[in-house]
């Protein structure tokens, strides 16, 4: 069931409903149907695996509590993350791996065709074992157990976060199963301008540039290097409003039942540096990878070059927890290189002594930001294209830019002969736009407008939200990107 | 941890007394209200025949429209039916034919001509993937914009009842053209299976911004490309971006869209006919695997309908099963499709549907077809020439085809412009 379908209308009504005129102690069994039935109406069968994992979890999870020598506690909290990680492997990783050591043996010359699997991804996997491994090294940690199975099955698969997160924590989330609260008109109307907003970014921005992505991505070879940057900054646009539209909805959603679930994005293209982008960006699986991942490998209280190693092994693995795919891997070493990178950076201005003052301009932070945002977008790449030979090419295009830009004529841009889709000469409008919008909206954060915006325009925002979806609701809009993951 | 708990915290602010209760409710009912008024006070005049999408349906309509020629005859039927009248004619007229533009069956006018006298002018309303359901709203559009034919030819097949590719009446292209063109409140049932599709049939009749999406669509981006026109030209002396670039670069956008030029059928002679022939058994298995017998009892439902309005606009119906491979009939199992061909007899019958069989084995062979189902020139020269055999030995066919050649030409004569009148061949 997808966010954006007329299925999760009918559906999140419903459920809401119920919801407020059940007596609490029913409301998280309900809830737990309803999130069950969502997940099952794409593929009733997965509805075993989530079940199972769950199960499994609620029963092995206490063993690490109990156990009283701390070996013991290790050996118990390996066995939980092993069964997690390998029933995310089977599923997600197993093609993958097969076809690595095909092309590793073909190396050497060894023959060997790997079995075709037929496996099917199930959705949201890769966030709900996150999840139970959390809870899991939480418990190992000290922190208590969850004694309900309803509420642990809940936390697992609440429906606004089932599918693409963001990825909860227990000790958040559980607490607020327990207090019985009383309908509020402002969980209504906090909860249905996220979602409005949510379904705004993704139909109306996410989805139109898209386009872009696609055509620009797929055939790389038929645009400039010019129509490239901006088609590569069509995609950092459309992956962020495809991804906080859906964290917005799930937000909003969760919030009509009266629950708080963590914020995901915070203006990431804002940020002046790779590491303020990673505070920004995917917050809650950033989070998850310092706390379960660079952490435990020693963090950054260790040797300068075993923490550039943490550093480079959590961002490559963060990487291939995206996809099964050379890409991914590549994406998320190189997002581990810009970190290690942009420490060594601060470590050379600290030494260098340059003024203070300088370091702290408007124009030292703009400069930042723009030369940020472009590591970021050439990141992009390797997320976005089919493979590592296409990722490649247009980045090998792209580094041509300067040189196109000394010769500048308007018949470079390959996307102003495009009429149709429309938005594909539009985007000479609709990126700018899309560009100055995040410091605009960082300082309307700043001052504080959006916490009491006067109920008129609020009023106004809706309805004009209402309006433009109901007309712009596409037959079949594309799924959210992260749903593959 | 602690300043992502302060952000979700900062999610519900405290706020200070309302002056209304809820804001999302106030904007629920003004947005209910802005339908409402729009609904009773339409600002914008909307053409239903314009389409995003200009796919076979749209193209045959927009002929339909904008032709003043009158059609006594008009053929309904999937690519079967396109594929035979498109190659026959090609030959017939020794040139290619562009499908987009070309609607008529010169062909099967001329056998009409010489076997009953009178002038024929075929519509060719017939369109690849048209199902029974499609059939009946084509020929209900075609009425709708005062063209109503005397005789309806309409040929099916098994894949017509059974795709399994095809769930619903409402997945198919020619459906979403036409439901902008008919009113589907007696079919409505039928037409809209599951619950949430009825709920959507619901939405788009009593909201008005939901109805007219499409419309709004079109306008905005009309408006748009003229802006950009102003603000950002095209580059002269670029290369031009045509329709074939975009189908390359963007696959899946507007999926069905057709251009002139992009759909032709050119003459062929049998030693290029027999090497063009290509198996598509593969596709059939898929269409055939398994047949859901919700969708076989509403095609036959539709069929019915299309009787029954035939019946009440006094239009003959006529009702060919069209011929297909013995291979593609082997892919059904055979006790499958002999059911099916006496289901059709059966309910022809019923209806008082003349109906004629003219999948014949050994009539037409695998020399005769471009693939397992879609006849080539010869299989469709054969077709209409077997066809109108058939129309001559029935007598209710031959006198409804006999009056509506006599009805064309009274037509003709009346109006005084013999230029108007169908060139003999």
């Amino acid at each position: 069931m997808l966010f954006n379908s007329l299925q999760y209308l009918v559906f999140l009504p419903t459920v809401f409903v119920l919801f407020w005129i059940t007596p609490h102690r029913f409301r998280v069994p309900l809830l737990l149907v309803a999130s069950y039935v969502f997940y099952m109406s794409w593929r009733p069968i997965y509805g075993l695996l989530i079940f199972g994992l769950t199960l499994g979890n609620f029963l092995l999870v206490p063993l690490i509590a109990k156990a009283t020598e701390q070996k013991d506690k290790k050996w118990w909290l390996g066995v939980v993350v092993a069964a997690n990680l390998i029933t995310l492997g089977i599923f997600k990783y197993a093609t993958f791996s097969l076809i690595t050591v095909k092309d590793t043996l073909n190396l050497f010359g060894v023959q060997f065709r790997e079995p075709h699997l037929h496996i099917i991804l199930p959705l949201g996997i890769s966030f709900f074992v996150f999840e139970f491994i959390h809870y899991a090294v939480e418990v190992y940690r000290g922190k208590p157990l969850v004694k309900k199975f309803f509420d642990f099955a809940l936390f697992a698969s609440f429906f606004p976060t089932q599918i693409a997160g963001p990825i909860k924590r227990y000790q958040d989330f559980i607490p607020q199963l327990d207090i019985p609260a009383k309908f509020k008109w402002q969980y209504l109307d906090e909860g249905m301008q996220l979602i409005l907003m949510g379904l705004f970014k993704k139909v109306l921005i996410a989805d139109n540039l898209a386009l872009v992505s696609q055509a620009g991505f797929s055939h790389p070879g038929n645009f400039s290097s010019l129509d490239l940057w901006l088609i590569t900054y069509a995609f950092a646009f459309q992956i962020f409003f495809d991804f906080a539209g859906y964290t917005d909805i799930a937000r909003g959603s969760a919030l009509l039942f009266g629950y708080k679930v963590p914020i995901n994005f915070n203006l990431p293209y804002i940020a002046s540096n790779v590491a303020d982008f990673w505070h920004r960006w995917h917050i809650s699986l950033s989070t998850w990878l310092r706390d379960y991942l660079f952490i435990p490998l020693g963090g950054s209280r260790c040797s300068q070059w075993k923490m550039y190693r943490n550093l480079f092994i959590t961002m490559t693995l963060g990487g291939l927890w995206h996809g099964a795919a050379m890409h991914f891997l590549v994406w998320g070493a190189y997002q581990g290189i810009l970190l290690i990178a942009h420490r060594e950076y601060s470590r050379l201005l600290e030494k260098s002594g340059l003024a203070k003052s300088l370091l702290q301009s408007k124009i030292y932070h703009a400069v930042s930001v723009v030369v940020t945002f472009h590591f970021v977008c050439i990141g992009w790449v390797f997320f976005r294209a089919e493979n590592m030979q296409d990722a490649c090419a247009i980045i090998s295009q792209l580094v041509q830019a300067p040189a196109a830009l000394l010769h500048f004529s308007m018949q470079q841009l390959s996307v102003l002969q495009i009429r149709d889709p429309i938005v594909f000469p539009a985007l000479l409008i609709i990126l700018p736009i899309l560009m100055i919008a995040q410091p605009v909206v960082n300082w309307l954060n700043d001052k504080r407008f959006y916490l009491s915006p006067p109920w008129a325009l609020q009023v106004g925002v809706m309805v004009a939200l209402m309006c433009l979806l109901t007309i712009f609701s596409p037959d079949s809009s594309p799924r959210f990107i992260y749903f593959q993951f | 941890m602690s300043t992502e708990r302060a952000v979700v915290d900062n999610a519900l602010p405290a706020q200070p007394a309302r002056r209304i209760k809820s804001t999302f409710l106030l904007a629920l009912v003004l947005f209910g209200a802005l339908n409402f008024y729009l609904d009773f006070n339409t600002p914008i005049p909307f053409d239903q025949y314009r389409f995003p999408v200009k796919g076979w349906a749209w193209w045959a309509m927009n002929d339909l429209r904008t032709s003043a020629d009158v059609h006594n005859v008009v053929l309904l039927g999937s690519s079967l039916v396109v594929s035979a009248i498109a190659a026959c004619d090609a030959n017939y007229h020794k040139k290619g034919l562009d499908l987009t533009q070309y609607h008529k069956a010169a062909y099967l006018d001329h056998r009409l001509r010489t076997t009953f006298g009178g002038s024929f002018s075929t519509f060719n309303l017939a369109l690849p993937g048209q199902m029974p359901s499609d059939a009946y709203l084509a020929l209900r559009a075609m009425v709708n914009c005062a063209h109503r034919p005397d005789v309806v030819i309409y040929g099916i097949a098994p894949r017509d009842f059974l795709d399994s590719t095809l769930s619903s009446p409402v997945d198919t292209e020619p459906f979403r053209y036409f439901r902008r063109l008919v009113n589907l409140d007696d079919v409505a049932n039928w037409m809209f299976r599951t619950p949430l599709a009825k709920l959507d049939w619901f939405l788009q009749r009593n909201f008005y911004l939901y109805g007219k999406a499409m419309d709004f669509q079109l306008a905005s981006i009309e408006l748009t490309t003229g802006l950009l026109s102003g603000l950002l030209p095209v580059p002269a002396g670029g290369k031009p971006f045509t329709w074939w670039d975009r189908t390359k670069l963007l696959p899946n956008y507007l999926p069905g869209e057709i251009i002139p030029n992009a759909v032709m059928s050119t003459p062929t002679t049998l030693k290029e006919a027999l090497a063009a022939y290509s198996d598509n058994t593969k596709e059939y298995q898929a269409r055939y695997k398994s047949p859901d017998p919700l969708t076989y009892k509403t095609q036959i439902y539709f069929l019915r309908e299309m009787a029954k309005f035939c019946r009440k606009e006094r239009i003959e119906l006529i009702v060919v099963n069209m011929p297909v491979t013995i291979e593609n009939a082997m892919i059904l199992h055979p006790q499958v499709f002999y059911n099916y061909k006496q289901a059709m007899r059966a309910i022809c019958d019923q209806d008082k549907i003349t109906y004629f069989d003219l999948c014949d084995f050994d009539a037409f062979r695998v020399p005769d077809f471009h693939d397992t189902v879609h006849m080539n020139a010869f299989g469709g020269t054969k077709f209409l020439d077997l066809l109108v055999q058939a129309l001559t030995v029935d007598m209710r066919a031959a006198s409804a085809l006999a009056l509506a050649g006599k009805e064309l030409d009274r037509h003709f004569f009346a109006e005084s412009r013999p230029d108007k009148r169908p060139r003999l061949h």
